[in-house]
């Protein structure tokens, strides 16, 4: 299959060239023609479905494919389309990986409104497969508006993964340390909502509370936490509507949004949810870059020109720098 | 180099799953990218398994005796969907008589008992994927009972 033939048939919606254009993008080729290929806006969009990105996060063996296979099984139940990205270690001595998610996903061989991709996620990726936007553009795309994204089991610190999804999900199973666990920074501050698996095992409705009293400690937004247990079938459904619910308030949010909504917004720090995530992104990409170029912190204090300014002027000088840096070099 | 992508399956009541995790395993240390899929599966979910994760290879692995209902029926649906370009191995207890019968279906290559990874490595890594076809199957089956 060549790339233009590839392109054809994915735009005929043929399984094989979606599958086909993920192993480039996945192997790193032909992915700027690839990309330069997809149209800009989704087609066929249905708005009781509105796209979203979903990660599963979690240690190794806490459940996380399985979750996600109940997963799958719910939103067919309510007719939504769902693709699955399900990222497993790559060997860095050897390049190679076992990838054994769809074990834990038995799916329908004839019901085609469900996509299952197993990714290798290389060493020093936080548990990511590379490129996985493109991916799931391509998904979308492709008529998939619900992707999830199964982490190779990570844990603390690994936090990559907030920049592609919508909404964070990190799951934590009883019997696996004790609160101060929790207390540590990382996954657990970055997660929409916590999932306590597992929850049929003894210990997990403590573990719930101690992660909720843990929750109403912490400024900022509300982290549901919910008990699910795969193996008895409970809890899945809360998870599903509160996962639906989110994107569709986000859709409707992002559609109703305007200048002054967003001005309000920062101004009486009131902020919508949309402004907090767009602001928590322009620090990050800010922290990013200051930590990569730290020169020019240290060039704007040295700089007789700049070096006595008070903070609130520094600060601007230290913007323009950066915003020049970020326009003069893309790495 | 891309590493060689290969689904490794299960097919039908065949509870035997030592032999394929050991496969599975080897070909991961040689650096392949090793789809599993489990146990029981059905020829269809099988399929769709290759088709989906986009493999160079199917390998089976057949202990139940069912190889001569399993194996046609899978290559069928490969065709089917397209997927000649897919090499197909098979492993287990499959009879000598029935190696020939297996190859002339269109499969690579079958592995009986003692045979080592090294084997199958190298198998994988010299061959070019996809269904055989009935010459190159004639072929192959002389070569096999050479070796």
């Amino acid at each position: 299959m060549t790339l233009e033939q590839a392109i054809t048939r994915f735009q005929a919606r043929d399984v094989r060239a979606l599958a086909r254009l993920l192993s480039w993008v996945a192997a790193g080729e032909f992915v700027a023609e690839i990309e330069a290929a997809l149209p800009q806006a989704p087609v066929d969009r249905d708005p009781r479905q509105p796209l979203g990105v979903v990660a599963i996060a979690g240690s190794a063996g806490v459940g996380k494919s399985t979750f996600i296979a109940r997963l799958i099984g719910s939103f067919r139940n309510t007719g939504w389309k769902i693709a699955v990205l399900a990222c497993d270690p790559e060997s860095a001595l050897t390049g190679g990986a076992l990838l054994g998610d769809r074990v834990r996903m038995p799916v329908s061989a004839t019901d085609h409104n469900i996509f299952i991709r197993s990714l290798a996620a290389p060493e020093g990726h936080q548990g990511l497969a590379p490129r996985l936007s493109t991916m799931v553009r391509l998904l979308q795309l492709f008529g998939f508006p619900l992707v999830l994204i199964e982490t190779a089991g990570l844990g603390q610190n690994d936090v990559q993964i907030r920049s592609l999804c919508d909404l964070l999900i990190l799951l934590l199973q009883p019997q696996t340390g004790d609160s101060i666990q929790w207390e540590k920074a990382g996954l657990l501050e970055m997660a929409d909502a916590v999932v306590v698996h597992k929850a049929d095992l003894p210990g997990a409705s403590e573990l719930a509370a101690q992660l909720r009293d843990e929750m109403a400690l912490a400024p900022g937004h509300q982290v549901p936490v919910f008990l699910v247990s795969s193996a008895a079938g409970t809890g899945v459904e809360d998870v599903r509507d509160w996962i639906a619910g989110r994107l569709q308030s986000r859709a409707s949010e992002r559609q109703g949004f305007d200048a002054k909504r967003l001005h309000d917004s920062v101004d009486t720090g009131a902020t919508t949810e949309l402004a907090d995530r767009l602001l928590q992104q322009a620090m990050l990409l800010f922290r990013q870059r200051l930590h990569r170029h730290p020169d020019i912190v240290v060039r704007l204090l040295q700089d007789p020109a700049t070096k006595d300014l008070p903070p609130d002027q520094l600060a601007l000088e230290l913007i323009q720098a950066l915003l020049q840096n970020y326009a003069s070099s893309s790495g | 180099m891309k590493p060689l992508r290969i689904v490794l399956a299960k097919v039908g009541l065949d509870g035997h799953d030592r032999g394929i995790k050991v496969v599975a395993r080897g070909l991961r240390d040689a650096g392949f990218h090793v789809i599993y899929s489990g146990l029981w599966q059905t020829p269809e979910a099988v399929v769709r398994t290759v088709l989906e994760e986009d493999a160079q290879w199917l390998g089976l692995s057949i202990l139940s005796g069912a190889h001569m209902t399993l194996v046609p029926r899978i290559i069928a649906l490969m065709r089917q969907a397209g997927l000649d370009d897919v090499g197909v191995i098979v492993g287990g207890i499959i009879p000598e008589q029935d190696v020939p019968r297996l190859l002339a279906l269109g499969v690579a290559r079958v592995f009986r008992p003692g045979t080592s990874i090294a084997d199958i490595v190298d198998f994988l890594r010299t061959s070019p994927p996809g269904l055989r076809t009935a010459e190159a199957a004639s072929a192959s089956s002389a070569q096999t009972h050479t070796s």
